[in-house]
């Protein structure tokens, strides 16, 4: 007999319908002339600014352009969200999450939400489980609560659901795009894809004591970040330094808003404090364990700072530095934080631009690009695909005068540490920091420094013309490529391979990492 | 709001007619609706005018004079004493590395109040050249959103005519293939191009058999766009047979016009000890204009450059350029190398002109009214009209114009003007409008604490995820000019240890600037402390 469909008693807090949120939207469609242009710059960003283009041709046979000139004949015919899903995809299948399309207004700074979150864990034998981990008070009916199984997504296996979900996700890693698929099936930012089609999901679980249940939870609209009244992307549209998934980031803190504890629902954002946390592990030799939620913070040197204080009231033994699911961010605070981990200087990641014409004009016209120029203008005789590769900055000018974390150290990362997080994990490991334990084969493999397509435009206006309603890209634009006994090799797709492996069991999903730890403690001992 | 002028009009119009009485009318468009003879009716419309009369005083009514050469976010810095002059061209004082150094006396404190005071900054700059009765400046820097219509005209960023900005600017060389490929196409005509080139020592010219020198070069890949248009910056280094090339190109294409070459002579000296050759220039039929480049190789404004090449012409040029010539320079020259992109003409008054307007002191009655001009220091700058608009000058005057919101001014000492901002400064730092106090309070304070003043300023730029032409977008500037060894910290929100942001730059050439003049012991230029007793 099929159990009885259940459903919340109350809606979301502060979150609007999904199809009030679409009557809305459909209230005053983008017109035909602002989708030509959006087209239009997709075409000269990808084209001619666009670092991994030869990458991408190669590693996945795709044709970004080509088909961006197909998507521009068939502008008329498609409705808007069509338009944007197409859009959209063209940079999904670059499997590059640095590389989006940002949706314009009204699905800027929205995101579509379930109210709860599902992690994924092996049994011992080996079978993976999806239990509810964090839920809101008003989703909360019956028994469905945090801790319950799901077995079906409407009516699908989860696993199944989940590998549905990731094949429309960007990710370039199985692993990656896997864990982005789990994660949005309750979460999903508006600003780089259109809403869900279905209107709600029904669920079927089982309750810690057995029992099969099932309830059916409506998809919600609520903002995503604001700031001065104002929508906003979670990510500066003006850093030069950025290595991030904009996506990951928007979804961390739509998770933060939703499901941390009150106090740090609503402090700043880009705060060390707020993506810094730090404790001792329990057992018989305690260490140190700093976990680094994301480098999306506004300053290099106070978060090295930050780093520096906390490493200093660290255990002596060793240090466990977690950063799963760190989205990345500021590329500067991620190296100077390492150097701060270390006791001898470290070599830094270094980037290289397209040899593109427009790549030299931008080079041309930024003094601070200056370096890069020469490279570029070269390549018509080199025939070189990048430009001749250097540091973003020097991290010990950054980490001046900080003291050093001598103890060991290892590394946690899962498949998605991305970006700026991956040039941690590769400074760690290429300057001999310690082991990188992973909870998946390689980290989420995004090698770059990202622009906004408005900050490019401030050096080359003539090129990049305004877009409507808020729209935007962001692109890949300097690739990064490793140092020291790596020298030269690429981030981007490769990511850090993680050794030794740790399949995560219910005792980390629903109690504190608790095997996890151990494991990390072990490599320490 | 219209206004009207009456006085000894010096019109730099095509017979130089200087109306005395003469009377000018401003119209509300920004634009004269008339120049004529101070008995004829006026034209309609300014019936209810406001009227400033300076028949009884015998001041002087020019246009607002044009500085065709600058790099705006560098304007607030005093003369870079830089101890490795003279230099060979300009890609050696990049790395100058001796103190004072490049980095960190030049890059970063613009750097710096680009990104903790950029309305201030502009503002500032803006007053600036108003005190030296200029209309027009040119080196805009980048923005991360639209400058509006400010103090001045921005020659790089004015939208002239119908809102479409037509003057194309590199401080930066080009490559030869974008020079051929790109640039040269867009001087259609309707373009202007203004271009740094061949800055540097005409004695760095190799030996004919040798590859040609760097500056040189710089000037053959230019080739494509030996076309109407062009306005090279410097040339320094260019010989008269260059000159020829040049100009032969332009006629070619178009006998009536003619190329421009901006002379910023203070700065050549300063620099290379050297100067542009505007004499083989003019012989090949090229047009000369002034400009006051930056402020830490340059003077404070054409005004003072003007000086420059007046003293130069006496002394050095065997007197090439006569007094009207030598007023030229900062007036109808450069206002007619802007017309080939520019509707409303700058630099000379006549119907459908700009209505840029300078009121100047006559100094002694029956002056000659060019000599008037080249003589003048900032105190006989009497009133400053941008757009129609009063903006500067005595309080007399300024009432009489019909300015309203002003804020006190002293640009030297005993020197009392008032000034209308209006908000040409955007923002303070409090969300407030600025005005003339406001505008030195925040640059004071990036001047106290720079490093303080930085780490704010880039908080707010990384707080910022929306878009750049919202109204509250952070508004950061980018110097146009290479950047010194500023790598090391580059992108973090840190500035180089013992950083100093000097107080803004004074606004007049004052003690401090004829005295760094007087250190650098250059001939040329010993005479500066004369003009200004």
């Amino acid at each position: 007999m099929s159990p009885r469909v259940t459903a919340p008693a109350r809606a979301l807090p502060e979150s609007t319908g999904l199809d009030a949120f679409l009557a809305q939207a459909a209230a005053d469609p983008l017109p035909l002339a602002d989708r030509y242009r959006l087209l239009a710059a997709a075409r000269v960003l990808v084209e001619e600014l666009y670092v991994h283009l030869p990458l991408k041709r190669a590693r996945y046979a795709t044709d970004p352009v080509q088909r961006l000139r197909l998507l521009e004949r068939r502008v008329p015919a498609l409705s808007e969200l069509q338009f944007h899903g197409e859009l959209a995809g063209v940079f999904r299948d670059l499997r590059d999450l640095h590389t989006v399309y940002q949706l314009p207004a009204p699905y800027r700074g929205q995101v579509a939400v379930l109210g709860f979150l599902v992690e994924r864990y092996h049994d011992e034998d080996g079978a993976p489980h999806y239990p509810v981990s964090r839920i809101d008070d008003a989703l909360k009916h019956g028994d469905f609560d945090a801790g319950v199984e799901l077995e079906l997504w409407n009516g699908v296996p989860v696993e199944r659901a989940i590998e549905r979900g990731a094949a429309a996700q960007v990710g370039c890693s199985p692993d990656a795009r896997l864990a982005r698929g789990l994660e949005s099936l309750t979460l999903r930012p508006l600003r780089t894809a259109p809403p869900p089609d279905e209107r709600w999901v029904q669920l079927t679980y089982r309750t810690p004591d057995g029992r099969l249940r099932e309830t059916r939870v409506p998809w919600r609209v609520r903002p995503a970040d604001r700031h001065r009244g104002r929508d906003q992307d979670p990510v500066p549209t003006l850093g030069t330094h950025l290595g991030i998934d904009a996506g990951n980031e928007a979804t961390r803190q739509a998770k933060r808003a939703l499901f941390a504890p009150a106090p740090a629902r609503r402090s700043a954002a880009r705060a060390p404090r707020d993506v810094l946390a730090f404790r001792r592990t329990r057992g018989r030799r305690p260490y140190g364990y700093l976990r680094v939620y994301s480098f999306n913070v506004t300053s290099a040197r106070r978060f090295a700072e930050q780093v520096a204080a906390i490493a200093a009231g660290a255990p002596a033994d060793g240090l466990i530095v977690d950063i799963r699911g760190n989205p990345g961010g500021n590329i500067l605070a991620a190296e100077a934080a390492l150097r701060v981990l270390s006791t001898g200087p470290v070599d830094p990641v270094r980037f290289a631009l397209p040899t593109s014409r427009a790549a030299l004009a931008l080079a041309r016209a930024n003094p601070a690009f200056r370096p890069w120029a020469p490279s570029i203008r070269d390549a018509v005789e080199s025939g070189e695909p990048y430009s001749q590769a250097f540091p973003l900055t020097d991290p010990d000018a950054v980490a001046d005068g900080l003291p050093r974390y001598p103890g060991p150290k290892v590394l946690i990362v899962d498949a998605l540490s991305y970006s700026a997080a991956d040039i941690f994990a590769a400074g760690f490991a290429d300057n001999g920091l310690g082991p990188v334990l992973g909870t998946a084969g390689t980290t989420g493999a995004g090698g770059a420094n990202v622009w906004t397509y408005e900050l490019l435009g401030v050096w080359l206006p003539d090129l990049l013309g305004p877009l409507p309603r808020g729209a935007g890209f962001r692109v890949a634009l300097r690739r990064a490529t490793r140092a020291g006994g790596n020298a030269g090799v690429p981030l981007e797709d490769f990511g850090v391979t993680a050794d030794p492996l740790h399949r995560l069991t219910r005792r980390d999903v629903l109690g504190h990492n608790r095997d996890l730890l151990a494991a990390a403690s072990a490599l320490l001992s | 709001m219209a206004l009207v002028l009456r006085g000894t009009v010096v019109t730099f119009d095509a017979e130089h007619r200087v109306l005395d009485p003469g009377a000018v009318y401003a119209g509300d468009d920004g634009r004269l609706a008339a120049v004529q003879p101070a008995g004829q009716a006026p034209p309609p419309g300014f019936a209810a005018a406001p009227v400033v009369d300076l028949t009884a005083t015998g001041a002087l009514v020019l246009p607002g004079l044009v500085d065709l050469h600058g790099h705006l976010q560098y304007h607030t810095l005093p003369l870079w004493e830089a101890v490795g002059v003279p230099y060979l061209h300009h890609d050696r004082w990049v790395d100058e590395r001796d103190a004072p150094d490049y980095a960190t006396t030049v890059t970063w404190p613009a750097k710096v109040l680009g990104h903790a005071a950029p309305g201030a900054l502009l503002a500032y700059i803006a007053v600036k050249a108003l005190v030296g009765g200029t209309t027009s400046v040119q080196g805009a820097p980048r923005s991360t959103r639209p400058l509006g219509d400010g103090l001045v005209r921005i020659v790089d960023i004015e939208k002239l005519p119908a809102g479409r900005d037509m003057v194309m600017t590199a401080a930066l060389q080009q490559d030869a293939e974008v020079l051929r490929n790109e640039t040269a196409d867009k001087l259609d005509g309707s373009r202007v191009l203004i271009y740094h080139v061949a800055e540097g020592r005409r004695a760095a010219e190799p030996d004919p058999a040798k590859p040609v020198s760097h500056v040189h070069r710089e000037f053959a890949d230019l080739a494509p766009c030996l076309k109407p248009g062009l306005v090279c910056v410097h040339g320094t280094a260019l010989t008269a047979a260059e000159f020829a090339t040049w100009q032969g190109a332009v006629t070619a294409l178009d006998p009536a016009e003619r190329g421009t070459v901006v002379w910023s002579p203070f700065s050549n000296l300063w620099l290379y000890r050297e100067t542009t050759d505007v004499v083989a220039a003019t012989a090949q039929g090229l047009r000369i204009a002034l400009g006051s480049d930056w402020s830490p190789s340059g003077t404070k404004h054409v005004l003072g450059e003007l000086k420059v090449a007046d003293g130069l012409n006496r002394d050095e040029l065997g007197g090439h350029f006569d007094d009207r010539a030598l007023c030229d320079l900062v007036t109808a020259d450069p206002g007619d190398a802007l017309a080939t992109a520019w509707g409303p003409q700058v630099g000379r008054l006549a119907a459908g002109s700009a209505a840029d307007l300078l009121v100047l002191d006559r100094q002694q009655p029956g002056k000659d009214v060019y000599r008037a001009l080249i003589d003048a220091t900032e105190r006989h700058i009497l009133l400053v009209v941008t757009r129609g608009r009063p903006r500067y000058g005595t309080q007399p005057l300024m009432t009489a114009a019909g300015a309203t919101a002003t804020s006190a001014i002293q640009p030297a000492p005993g020197l009392r003007r008032r000034v209308a901002l209006d908000g040409a400064g955007g923002a303070g730092p409090d969300g407030g409008v600025l005005d003339w106090p406001a505008v030195k309070r925040a640059l004071d304070k990036v001047h106290q604490d720079p490093r303080a003043a930085f780490r704010d300023a880039q908080d707010a730029l990384a707080a910022w995820g929306g878009s750049l032409d919202d109204p509250d977008a952070p508004l950061a500037l980018f110097g146009d000019m290479p950047e010194g060894e500023a790598a090391a910290l580059a992108g973090t929100d840190d500035i180089p240890p013992g950083l100093v942001v000097p107080e803004p730059d004074a606004l007049t050439h004052d003690a401090a600037f004829l005295a760094a003049v007087d250190r650098s012991g250059i001939p040329a230029l010993r005479h500066l402390k004369d003009c200004y007793p």
